[in-house]
């Protein structure tokens, strides 16, 4: 098995954007007019908020989903149910809200509350044309009934019909459901319940001489042909159904207890091609291209036979079918897999909210997380062959080395169906205690909030591996992890549109338990350099809500300390798959945020935004590089990394938008964003006190720039006395058809021993082109 | 009724208007179908001028059968083919060559813009020649170039090698599966193993016959079977013959190739080397 660090974060989010319909709302949002047009502009050129890379969370009827804390592909699950929710509050910087103490992301609090929707019948259609992806979706929402019931139901469907296979094809089929209840004014019941049948196809990085050498914008190597078929080897797929429920009692006029509780029951898998001491298969591989060969002719002939025959710079999975069935027992050595995440979920959360005197206010919060997910592999395609021999093999240029997956049963063939390779599950329990204090007198608000929590991990082998075999197998030790938070705001109102607001925290934070462990799929040592991550900062931020004019600035700045992560990769230096750990890295942000809204007789809005970011590594962090299996340090020290950037969001961005109402039914607005400083991300290890002089600083990214432009038309009539609405949204993306990269990265391997920078290019990838998409809405209440 | 605006309608033809124009892109493979004329690997080699190195830019074919690859480590990048005339060595950039061009497997090889040039006097076809160093520095074929030039056309499971004698050992067997028999390796390298394992290094081993005469076995440090001992007795062996400068030198493929299991034969013989 070859490791291959995928991008999925930055590429869940990219086709999340592709599947969302936007309408920016200006002046209406609650988010600022920056977080507001750089979330829906910002992603084609590579903007995180604040340089963070925690992706947001969502608190839905007062539980938090934290995708990258539960492990969970949340916008697979929960595609869609946006429609039945309400979204109360978007909270950036740290802010606090009512509803529990901020963290370093996004954070979304939405309600799912079928009471907050008329009676209505909604129909949905929306084509991409680029994609070739068809959506269309059904809601009906019943407003009150019998017994001062309301209900909600939607159901959504998704294809795509291929225009250009790089890519690749989504497929869809989910509904949700909200049901709620008022039993009196002071009681109220709701249930949601959700579930998708997702399936999406990845894309894959790649090098810019593959992209060149393609003559296609969209090319990436990560699909190929077979036996005349298309077939995408990776993909992702969601089958997890989510249900809540909450329950609300006003205790008094001045109190109110609300208790929520979510169960996720299901599976979620991600697939990919699978290959053993044999040819790599990846077209782009850095041997098989022009580069690798100093001989020009040689070089030239490779040009012109990309060139005239792109397609062998897909995946060729004939060629891969022939090896599997050339060698005399049809053994596999390339095969198609997927890991299963077997997820069973459990959430409980209970607020309590007491107005204490008219002036303050209190807010109690605990919520608990207990969460199982088992992984393991499942053979789904032999690709031609007759078995796969259940081996890991750490693949080398020129040599493989071999170990069982699981020492009971040596040389397992596995069949199709069959399970191999690493088979383990994790527990996760974590408990999560607040109390917010908020304090508001004529000019001066004020609120401070303490946290306390527990977060305990156990993993379970189900089979001991040759390469791990004294803790590979078996329950390990429950390992826990505090962490402690506190929060603080003034906000001081020189006048009801004019204030200023100061956040200052300090957490101490346990890890995920993906960072926890050392090589979770394979041991269950914890990672090296663990300690509790501490983050504090501060933020200030100046208010100005005019009727006609909003503008706001904001100043900040966040110092992590305790940073740490690993990766295994193979070294060429030492010639083997090593292990690398780093810890003790500490970095800073800082930056400013200027926006500013406005709009001329109620018909034309503009808003602008400036922000400039400064993130960067402010030490040298310690490391260690041990052969994997055996652990043997094979270096350690320091790894040169202070004053590099610790992000590859860019460091300037300025968005530009605007909107016009060109009649009482029609609306149009168009925007940009621009993008200076943008770094691709480093590889950290090669950066180390032995190799730092022979490397070059990370290299720049040209700067991004995309235009998104938005038609809006309503029409509506009354008929048999019912009223109909027609909506048509037109949106065009990447309206100047310019190439921006989304990201782009070091590879992990490095040239060594000669320092050849370009031996293992950095891989890039790039956004969509010009593309446009159409939605009719067809409403009838 | 409230009619539905025409600007609604306008929003939907451009957008349908702009999709019309979209096609499905074509990715077919394209296939050469020019069909070279096929050559004896005999006639090839007949090109060849030995320390030179020949471009081929005709469009010509050959057609032989792979009876030497990489499967146990013994060669490396290359693998080793013959028709009915002669043998040479095919040099592929790639590993695992073994899985793509398994021995018995029948292959079509488009020779243009290929090179014949030899390795100490072992005839090679490779993609490409560096002379800038002084010394000739060879590549084989670009992995993504193999289906360019290489075409398997059938397999040939029951390869026979041909039986000779140590007088008729010539260069024109050069690359060629054959047998030897009566032969057995010195007394003073039975001890040894077939070559250095634990520092790569390859080694030639005398292999007598029992009518007079020596090959030697050549086997790579890299080779599976490296660090095996080498057997005592007397026997057959088939191999791939080869030449290094004026030595007559003969590599197995694995340790089934070699058969000598019969008592070592008198001394009288050797004294005729």
């Amino acid at each position: 098995m070859v490791l291959i660090v995928e991008r999925t974060n930055a590429q869940d989010a990219f086709l999340k954007e592709e599947e969302d319909g936007w309408v920016p709302t200006m002046l209406q949002a609650n988010a600022s007019a920056y977080f507001q047009l750089l979330q829906f502009n910002g992603y084609g050129i590579g903007w995180k908020y604040r340089g963070f890379e925690k992706s947001s969370t969502v608190t839905i009827n007062g539980i938090e989903w934290n995708g990258q804390k539960l492990g969970i592909d949340l916008s697979a699950a929960m595609l869609g149910i946006y429609a039945l929710s309400r979204t109360e509050k978007t909270t950036t910087g740290f802010e606090p809200h009512e509803n529990g103490l901020a963290t370093s992301a996004v954070m979304r609090y939405v309600n799912l509350h079928a009471i907050d929707f008329p009676k209505s019948i909604t129909v949905s259609n929306r084509f991409q044309a680029l994609t070739g992806v068809y959506q269309s979706s059904f809601i009906w929402s019943t407003g009150k009934f019998k017994n001062n019931w309301h209900a909600q139901l939607k159901w959504q469907h998704e294809e795509s019909f291929i225009q250009n296979p790089a890519l690749g094809k989504r497929a869809l089929n989910g509904m949700a459901f909200s049901i709620d209840k008022i039993f009196s004014k002071n009681q109220y019941l709701s249930i949601g319940f959700w579930f998708n049948d997702r399936y999406q196809t990845k894309q894959s990085p790649t090098v810019m001489e593959a992209i060149q050498l393609s003559g296609n914008k969209l090319y990436h190597p990560g699909w190929g042909w077979s036996n005349g078929n298309l077939v995408f080897p990776n993909a992702k797929s969601s089958k997890l159904p989510m249900m809540q429920v909450q329950y609300t009692k006003n205790l008094n006029e001045r109190k109110r207890f609300q208790i929520d509780w979510a169960i996720a029951m299901g599976v979620q898998s991600v697939d990919g091609l699978d290959w053993t001491s044999v040819k790599d298969p990846r077209p782009d591989y850095y041997k098989y291209l022009p580069s690798f060969y100093k001989d020009s002719v040689l070089a030239d002939q490779l040009t012109k036979y990309y060139k005239e025959q792109p397609a062998n710079l897909q995946l060729n999975f004939d060629a891969m079918r022939r090896v599997n069935q050339s060698n005399l027992d049809k053994r596999s050595y390339y095969i198609m897999s997927r890991e299963n995440a077997a997820i069973q979920l459990l959430q409980e959360a209970a607020h309590y909210y007491m107005d204490w005197t008219d002036r303050i206010q209190l807010a109690l919060h605990y919520n608990s997380i207990y969460e199982r997910i088992e992984k393991n592999n499942i053979l789904l395609d032999l690709l031609g062959g007759s078995y796969f021999l259940n081996y890991n093999s750490w693949v080398s240029d020129e040599d493989a080395r071999v170990f069982q997956f699981d020492i009971h049963h040596p040389d397992q063939k596995i069949k199709e169906a069959g399970s191999w390779g690493a088979h383990y599950s994790v527990k996760n329990i974590d408990q999560q205690m607040s109390a917010l204090l908020f304090w508001q007198s004529a000019k001066i608000e004020s609120s401070i909030g303490f946290g306390y929590g527990l977060t305990f991990f156990q993993r379970e082998g189900f089979n001991q591996n040759g390469l791990y075999p004294k803790n590979s197998l078996g329950k390990s030790a429950w390992y826990f992890f505090p962490s402690q938070k506190f929060q603080w705001q003034l906000m001081y109102k020189y006048a009801p549109r004019l204030y200023a607001a100061l956040n200052a925290f300090l957490h101490q934070d346990a890890p995920n338990w993906n960072e926890a462990f050392k090589n979770i799929a394979m041991r269950d040592d914890l990672s090296e350099y663990l300690l509790p991550i501490r983050q504090m900062g501060l933020n200030l931020g100046l208010y100005y809500l005019g009727i006609n004019y909003k503008t706001e600035l904001q100043l900040f700045g966040y110092q992590q300390k305790n940073q740490s992560g690993r990766l295994s990769f193979y070294h060429d230096f030492y010639n083997a798959f090593v292990q690398g750990n780093y810890g003790l890295m500490h970095s800073n942000k800082t930056g400013i945020e200027w926006s500013m809204e406005t709009q001329f007789a109620s018909a034309l809005n503009y808003q602008l935004a400036v922000g400039w970011g400064n993130y960067i590594i402010r030490n040298n962090p310690i490391y260690t590089i041990q052969s994997l299996g055996t652990d043997y340090p094979l270096e350690s020290g320091n790894l040169h990394l202070a004053g590099l950037p610790e992000t590859s969001s860019p460091e300037l961005v300025i968005a530009l938008g605007t909107q016009a109402s060109l009649s009482n039914t029609l609306r149009m607005g168009i925007s940009s964003v621009f993008a200076w400083g943008r770094k691709m991300e480093f590889d950290y290890f090669r950066r180390s006190f032995l190799w730092e002089k022979k490397i070059t600083a990370p290299a720049s990214m040209p700067n991004g720039f995309n235009t998104n432009l938005f038609i809006h038309k309503n029409s509506s009539f009354k008929f048999k006395g019912l009223q109909h609405r027609f909506k048509c949204f037109l949106q065009i993306q990447n309206l100047l058809n310019q190439q921006n990269p989304v990201f782009a990265f070091e590879q992990s391997r490095f040239d060594y021993k000669n320092s050849d920078a370009l031996k293992f290019a950095p891989k890039y990838l790039l956004g969509y082109p010009l593309n446009a998409s159409i939605q009719i809405i067809y409403q009838i209440n | 009724m409230k009619k539905i605006p025409i600007s609604f309608f306008a929003c939907l033809v451009f957008v349908l208007s702009a999709t019309a124009c979209l096609k499905q892109a074509s990715f077919a493979t394209n296939v050469n179908s020019k069909v070279d004329s096929i050559v004896s690997i005999k006639s090839l080699k007949k090109l060849h001028y030995t320390g030179e190195f020949e471009l081929i830019q005709q469009n010509m074919s050959i057609e032989a059968v792979v009876v030497a690859n990489d499967a146990s480590n013994n060669l490396y990048k290359t693998i080793s083919i013959q028709d009915s005339t002669a043998g040479i060595m095919l040099l592929l950039d790639g590993v695992n060559l073994y899985q793509e061009f398994p021995i018995g497997a029948v292959l079509r090889i488009q020779l243009k813009d290929l090179i014949l040039t030899d390795y100490r006097r072992m005839v090679q076809i490779v993609a490409a020649v560096d002379t800038s160093t002084g010394l000739m520095q060879t590549t084989g074929i670009p992995s993504p170039l193999f289906e360019k030039h290489i075409v398997k056309v059938k397999d040939q499971p029951n390869l026979k090698p041909i039986p000779v004698s140590f007088k008729n050992l010539h260069d024109s067997l050069q690359g060629r599966l054959i047998k030897i028999s009566n032969v057995e390796f010195a007394s003073a390298d039975t001890n040894l193993t077939y070559a250095d394992k634990k520092n790569k290094i390859g080694a030639s081993r005398a292999l007598k016959f029992c009518t007079g005469g020596t090959v030697y076995l050549r086997t790579s440090g890299y080779a599976d079977f490296a660090g095996i001992k080498l057997p005592s007795g007397n026997g057959d062996l088939v191999g791939v013959y080869s030449v290094y400068n004026s030595e007559k030198q003969v590599f197995i493929r694995d340790t089934s190739d070699i058969l000598l299991k019969n008592k070592r034969c008198t001394g009288a013989a050797w004294l005729k080397n």
